[in-house]
């Protein structure tokens, strides 16, 4: 009651961050609701398919992980590689072939940034890498299970990769396709406690990306077998599948497919409204906790694993490794917009020109990821990754003059992670790195909710992104100042100690002599006596 | 190539601009203004219009004194719109001169010395107000007496508007005559008196004076801001209810609350000048606290100070307030 009454009249933040609905779906602050817009989707009738196109001739795999850190390479140059050998750190080869030079390339990155590669020149023979035996059946008996549906033998396999987990999760090299790219593996292995529930993030809210949906609609059974083995390997209370209400084929598809093997996964449908996929946001709609920023959701006994994750791994049980994703071509100016399999290290532009897409022009631009998230991209020749969930075309745009801000907090209303973007704005502006600590620039999502609604066409997003890496770099800046500061001072410290050593040495020494020095002299006035005496004696 | 991060366009974006804001606050001034004109004075068009194209003029001396480039920034359309609001807050007789300071004060010291739109702290049209209503108390306390309009010939009006003082340049025509006192003026010097109020004489006072459509005419405006969502709902709730419940606690038992309400430029107030983001709190709560200050300081100045309207000081008391309400405001919710 009293939660009402104050709500009503706007004071629900003052009174904790609790739930907006009592039941679930809870809801969550702000958001958006927005065109979806999905062009891949086609006519959005029951087909639905999911073009495969052949890898190219030369693929470049970035040797960076999810925190855009570069990684060893554990291949060399010329050596000859198998599909899913490993060429680093949970990065695995998508084609057999030989390589051809680890070298700096151009990747997908707002700043159109150069990372460490590796070139692989393809032999289009897919031979895949010998481990053990296990792996070889498995890859033969995969077209046998995705076909006749055996429960049994599906659940056998399942086993199976719970006794084997953690080598086989090493292999599979998953991670997670919603877009951060966070590896699988150290998702789940970290999961020791008990985990309470298990979230597959099925959302998809941003417009224009379709590639799960189309996903679900096409392998809902591979998928029911990935979250089977998801929840007994990760033993949760609960595991939810959170689907948006427009998805509708796919929700239906997903029931089916769940009923089909007799999958305890409870399937919650949520209101379609961005960012509803991203995972704070996911996680107060499904279970009504909020999850502050720089705490981890495993501490609060949740999990979220992106659908398109849970296919992969259903196919690394069944013995490929993670080496392809699905990517949706969309966006006004994309001629035919369709979902596809890409193998990870094909260029764009190799996707955009088998799909029948070559831009036919320089004016448009393409970009990567959706028209929130992504970015324009400088070149189309960069290679796609496990994080590049979307390609989409659009016709050149002259952004509007960002005008000056007026205070209207329409950017605060649809904050999901509810910060005060016209605050966080003016003090980026002041480059007061405290101020936007204060105000947990951090906990920013990047959503573009807010540049979205702001009257004054402010790139309220782009300037967070660039005041977060700043702040990062002046903390690492002041860390070495810092460690650098520390050695100074150890050093110090010891020569002084070292010096104080050694002056307490002389002193000793000294100290020593002198007093060994006092009876001496009686002793040579002694000796001296005695010789006098005795030549004395001897003159006489 | 500009690297575009959230593309506006793509998203389906269907963000006002800020343009798009300042214009729809001018259009539901309308049915105010027309009731204005028709109740009051049509010569409020004339103020208006006077002052609008001065504060333009005005606006692109000063942008340009601050070596920026005039046009994107004229085109938002806020001086235009604090303009109108000035011209609707004065008199109508007012001679154009002493309106001619009011907008420089306005554009000048209110708006551009702060950093133009965004930057000022206070609300430009109220600090034009103000600086006028100190500079000229006879002439801002010169109301129109719709009747007496009648008795005057245009050209004695056009000389009125342009001469330098609206009382001594024509000492033939009776001012008495053409000029009343607004109703709250009225009921004040009858305080001042210590007669009785009549009731039915004062309700009667207060609709033939027309005062009561025009700010049911500002009202209709207001609820068609709120209905497009140009404000929310916080301030003009809560400066009315800060005004409603010391009147009705404390004023005069015989004076009916919705006649003070609706006499007086509350409603202009609550819906249309405080509202401006730009110089009010910036949360929710924030926003209450700062309407239910205006609300509060409106009827203290009415009840007890020497002005006869209250909204200007109180606006620009509570502006003064606006980051101490911010800070705290935020110190609360992170506690939270």
């Amino acid at each position: 009651m009293l939660n009402k009454i104050t709500s009503a009249i706007g004071l629900n933040v003052s009174l904790g961050r609790s739930a907006h609905r009592k039941t679930a779906p809870f809801g969550f602050h702000g958001g958006l609701s927005l065109d979806t817009n999905k062009r891949a989707l086609g006519d959005n009738t029951e087909l639905c398919s999911i073009i495969s196109i052949n890898p190219p001739a030369l693929l470049t795999i970035p040797l960076i992980n999810y925190r855009k850190d570069s990684v060893a390479p554990k291949v060399q140059i010329h050596e000859k590689v198998k599909r899913g050998q490993a060429l680093a750190d949970n990065i695995v080869s998508p084609v057999s072939g030989v390589v051809e030079a680890i070298e700096h390339c151009e990747i997908i990155h707002p700043g159109g940034l150069r990372a460490p590669c590796v070139v692989i020149r393809n032999d289009r023979l897919d031979t895949p890498i010998n481990t053990d035996t296990e792996y070889r059946n498995n890859k033969q008996e995969q077209q046998a299970v995705s076909h006749d549906n055996d429960n049994a033998e599906a659940q056998a396999k399942i086993a199976h990769f719970i006794a084997h987990s953690t080598t086989m999760l090493d292999q599979a090299a998953l991670v997670g396709l919603g877009g951060a790219g966070f590896p699988t593996a150290q998702k789940l292995l970290s999961s020791n406690q008990d985990l309470q529930t298990l979230i597959i993030n099925a959302a998809e809210c941003e417009p224009e990306i379709a590639c799960d949906e189309a996903l679900m609609r096409s392998s809902s059974i591979q998928i029911a077998y990935g979250i089977s083995a998801l929840s007994q390997l990760t033993q949760c209370k609960r595991c939810v599948v959170a689907i948006e209400d427009t998805k509708t084929l796919a929700i239906e598809s997903m029931r089916t497919a769940l009923d089909t093997i007799d999958s305890t996964a409870e399937l919650m449908i949520i209101p379609t409204r961005y960012p509803a996929g991203a995972e704070s946001p996911l996680i107060q709609n499904v279970t009504g906790q909020f999850i502050p920023h720089n705490e981890k959701p495993i501490n609060h006994g949740v999990i979220c694993i992106n659908v398109a994750t849970t296919y992969a791994l259903w196919q690394a049980i069944n013995g490929q490794p993670m080496d392809s994703r699905v990517v949706s071509l969309g966006g006004a100016e994309m001629p035919n917009p369709c979902n596809v399999r890409v193998r990870f290290g094909t260029p764009v532009s190799y996707v955009l020109q088998q799909t029948g897409n070559a831009p036919a022009d320089d004016t448009i631009r393409i970009r990567a990821g959706g028209p929130l998230s992504g970015f324009d991209l400088h070149s189309t020749n960069v290679p796609i990754t496990a994080m590049t969930n979307c390609i989409l075309a659009e016709a050149a745009l002259c952004a509007p003059a960002a005008q000056p801000c007026i205070r209207c907090d329409d950017c605060a209303d649809v904050c999901p992670a509810m910060l005060q973007p016209q605050q966080l704005y003016w003090y980026t502006q002041a480059a007061e790195h405290d101020k936007c600590e204060e105000l947990q620039l951090d906990a920013c999502i990047e959503c573009g909710c807010c540049d979205l609604v702001c009257p004054a066409s402010i790139k309220l997003t782009e300037t967070f992104r660039f005041a977060k890496s700043n702040a990062n770099y002046i903390k690492a800046q002041q860390q070495l100042a810092d460690d650098a500061e520390l050695r100074f001072l150890d050093r110090k410290n010891r020569l002084e100690q070292k010096e104080q050593a050694r002056q307490l040495a002389i002193e000793q020494r000294k100290e020593k002599l002198r007093s060994q020095k006092k009876p001496d002299r009686e002793k040579i006035n002694a000796a001296l006596n005695r010789i006098r005496s005795k030549r004395h004696t001897q003159k006489d | 190539m500009a690297n575009i991060i959230v593309d506006r366009r793509a998203a389906g974006a269907k963000a006002l601009s800020t343009q798009r804001i300042m214009l729809s606050v001018v259009l539901a001034l309308i049915p105010g203004i027309v009731a204005y004109c028709y109740f009051i004075s049509p010569l409020v068009l004339v103020n208006a219009l006077f002052a609008v194209l001065t504060a333009l003029l005005l606006e692109a001396f000063a942008i340009r004194l601050r070596g920026k480039k005039c046009m994107p920034q004229i085109q938002d359309a806020s001086i235009a719109l604090a303009a109108i609001l000035l011209a609707l807050a004065v008199p109508p007789m007012i001679p154009l001169w002493q309106l001619l300071v009011g907008v420089a004060v306005m554009v000048l010291l209110g708006k551009h010395v702060y950093g133009g739109l965004g930057h000022n702290p206070f609300n430009p049209a109220m600090v034009g107000y103000a600086a006028m209503l100190i500079s000229f108390p006879q002439s801002m306390t010169l109301w129109m007496d719709p009747l007496g309009l009648e008795n005057l010939a245009l050209v004695d009006l056009i000389q009125a508007k342009l001469t330098l003082n609206i009382v001594t340049s024509n000492p033939q025509i009776a001012w008495d005559g053409i000029t009343q006192a607004t109703p709250l003026e009225h009921i004040r010097s009858l305080k001042a008196q210590s007669q009785t109020i009549v009731l039915s004489d004062l309700i009667q006072r207060t609709m033939d004076s027309g005062w009561c459509w025009v700010n049911l005419g500002f009202l209709l405006g207001g609820l068609f801001l709120l209905f497009k969502r140009i404000i929310q709902w916080h301030i003009p709730v809560s400066v009315i209810a800060g005004y409603v419940l010391w009147a009705g606690l404390f004023s005069e038992p015989g004076l009916p609350l919705h006649l003070s309400v609706f006499s007086g430029s509350l409603i202009l107030g609550a819906f249309f000048i405080a509202t401006d983001p730009v110089t009010a709190a910036s949360s929710k709560r924030g926003r209450l606290i700062f309407g239910f200050g205006i609300g509060s300081l409106s009827f203290v100045i009415r009840e007890f100070g020497g002005y006869p309207e209250g909204i200007a000081f109180a606006v620009l008391l509570m502006n003064l307030c606006v980051p101490l309400i911010d800070h705290a405001d935020r110190q609360l919710a992170r506690r939270n």
